[in-house]
């Protein structure tokens, strides 16, 4: 959605892919980012988001970390086999050991449901700048 | 007794002085030696080295009167046969202090173990002890350990040593062996022979060997049937009083370590299972959380941008929140039946007439919508079976039925079938999924268990059955889960359908 977009920087980079099995929180991440200018993917789960990222490779993924039958940490390591070592990844969970999850996933860093859409965006902007270095 | 006389000692003199010397207790054997008149015995060379070497040598001086000789050699042998008593009784007397000394070593050495397999705290662990403590008490090479994981179930081997290769997890026949006999009699077994033993089933010994001897301790506690521990001698054996006793002793050491070791960890399960659910009860209500204060936001971005709200994103935020808002509520409901659950508190049902064919279309659509690996077929006996019901609550039993026959399957058909016979209606959830273990079967419905087979792999609370169960039971119906691992599951739940029924 690039409708009224003030925030257009990101438009040319790579998408932002977002892994979450509940089809209503993919959504209003897709709003907050695609708000804030960014393209953005989506995977309910694993395997769809490994083919996702064949498809098209991701500048950041945001990674629900409470995913069925898949834990986010094999999530991230297929993510990282497909795109490289230094994909960043964010981490979003809803329990208390996100620190852990996070650092176990080698993310950049975690954010905790029920977020707020500026922390979501700022956090995806430093993933960005991460992979830039 | 030796009788002998000078001459020969002379001519064969130190002969016979070495054979005799080299005797063990040399100086207890009676040397009887005919002299002639008037010989000094000192002046015989070897009678000389006898006596000096302080044998036990009478000398007697020729010639010899028939009753002189006769009574000193009877006396000479009366001597003997004391010495002979003497020794046996002191024989006798080591022979029992060893025996003592064995019987308070092992004594001993029992209770050392007992105290070693109380601080164990793991069952594996614990297992091999056991087994290596038995070989060692019995100084046996042979010793299988069975347990009952159900009073009528056969023994499975949990732990052996010396026993043929794959024989560890196989099974013993509950009846039908000697392990079954000693639990049913509640009392240690042991034959001697087993050749002529008659028909107990025995397993292989490394190397294919048969069983010589056996004998089997039941591990008993009060109320419960634990297993068996039996030790073989690959050849007959004549198992001793105190081998029994100790062996009984020592399975008693053994039922009390087990039953610490088990409820160890059936509490550890259940924090597991807590910490789980927590985690699990979290994420699920923060994630229509999330979506609520998503939409929110989404909404005043739009208004502060553009200055209105278009109608699209109205609708769309509407229809999420308000899906939302349903779902936190079917959530809290659940957790609050949960709690009632958990602190024993009696359900009160919001009786109304249900429809449960349309429930279960209702359901299986819904869930049919979230799955492409799944075929969820509904099968309905008659197009509408109506009963007064809690509607909300049969929903979440269903959906926990459903959900988990979706969670425990990697795909294929799901059939969800209602029917009814005269008293109540039938509805069953079948699957063919992972299954669950023999062993869970009869814990299934027991909150925050779960399958060991999935215990740390697929995500689940362990507490849908718990609470299925309840509301049922509420409405005075019946679940029953018939599974077998590798193969799938079926659920079966029975509605009594007394009040008001209408089914078409």
């Amino acid at each position: 959605m690039s409708n009224g977009s003030e925030d257009i920087e990101q438009s040319n980079h790579l998408p932002v892919l977002v892994v979450d099995d509940d089809a209503d929180v993919r959504q209003v991440v897709r709003w907050a980012l695609e708000d804030a200018g960014f393209d953005v993917l989506t995977a309910a789960d694993g395997p769809t988001a490994f083919s996702q990222a064949e498809l098209r490779r991701p500048g950041v993924v945001v990674l629900d970390h409470g995913l069925p039958s898949t834990d986010g940490t094999h999530v991230a390591a297929g993510l990282r086999q497909i795109c490289g070592d230094h994909l960043p990844i964010l981490i979003v969970t809803a329990d208390g050991r996100a620190a852990e999850k996070a650092r176990r996933a080698g993310a950049y860093g975690f954010i905790h449901k029920p977020f707020d859409d500026a922390v979501l965006v700022a956090a995806v902007r430093r993933g960005f700048a991460t992979g830039e270095i | 007794v030796l009788l002998t006389q000078e001459a020969f000692i002379s001519e064969s003199a130190e002969g016979v002085a070495e054979v005799l010397l080299d005797q063990p207790a040399w100086s207890d054997i009676p040397v009887v030696v005919l002299i002639g008149a008037g010989t000094s015995p000192q002046r015989v060379p070897c009678l000389r080295t006898l006596l000096d070497a302080g044998a036990n040598v009478t000398v007697l001086e020729r010639p010899v009167p028939t009753t002189t000789l006769v009574s000193t050699l009877q006396a000479a042998r009366r001597a003997r046969l004391r010495q002979y008593q003497v020794r046996d009784q002191f024989e006798a007397v080591a022979r029992a202090e060893a025996e003592e000394r064995r019987a308070l070593d092992r004594a001993r050495h029992l209770q050392e173990l007992t105290v070693q397999l109380g601080f164990n705290l793991d069952t594996s662990v614990l297992f091999a002890e056991i087994v290596d403590a038995v070989a060692d008490l019995f100084d046996v090479t042979v010793v299988g350990l069975y347990l009952l994981e159900r009073p009528e179930a056969d023994f499975e081997s949990v732990a052996a040593r010396g026993l043929a290769p794959g024989q560890i997890g196989s099974r013993l026949p509950r009846h039908a062996s000697l392990a079954g006999r000693a639990v049913d009699q509640r009392r240690t077994l042991a034959v001697d022979n087993v050749a002529s033993g008659g028909d107990v089933v025995l397993p292989r010994l490394l190397g294919g060997s048969p069983v010589g001897a056996v004998a089997v301790a039941p591990i008993l506690t009060e109320e419960h049937q634990l297993g068996a521990i039996e030790v073989y001698s690959p050849s007959p054996r004549d198992w001793a009083l105190d081998d029994v006793e100790l062996l009984t002793a020592f399975a008693a050491a053994v039922a009390v370590a087990l039953t610490n070791v088990r409820h160890l960890e059936r509490e550890q399960q259940e924090i597991e299972a807590r910490d789980d659910f927590l985690a699990a009860a979290s994420h699920d209500l923060k994630n229509p959380l999330t979506v609520i204060r998503g939409s929110i936001q989404m909404l005043e971005r739009t208004l502060a941008r553009t200055g209105e709200l278009p109608r699209e994103r109205l609708d769309m935020s509407i229809r999420t929140i308000s899906g939302s808002v349903a779902r936190m509520t079917a959530l809290i409901d659940e957790l609050l039946d949960v709690a009632r659950l958990r602190m024993g508190t009696a359900l009160v049902l919001e009786r109304a007439p249900t429809d449960l064919v349309g429930l279960a279309r209702r359901l299986a659509a819904i869930h049919q919508s979230a799955s492409e690996k799944h075929t969820i077929v509904v099968n309905a006996k008659v197009p509408r079976l109506v009963g007064v019901w809690d509607e909300r609550r049969l929903e979440r039993v269903l959906d926990n039925l459903l959900s988990n026959a979706i969670k425990y399957s990697p795909g294929g058909e799901i059939r969800v079938g209602v029917s009814c016979d005269a008293e109540s209606a039938v509805l069953s959830v079948q699957d063919r999924g992972i299954g669950i273990p023999e062993a869970d079967l009869a814990h299934v419905f027991e909150r925050f268990r779960r399958g060991a087979n999935v215990r740390g792999r697929i995500d689940g609370t362990g507490i849908g059955l718990a609470a299925a169960a309840q509301i049922i039971q509420e409405h005075t119906g019946s679940i029953d889960l018939d599974s077998r691992e590798g193969e799938g599951t079926l659920v079966t739940v029975r509605l009594p359908l007394s009040a008001a029924v209408e089914s078409e």
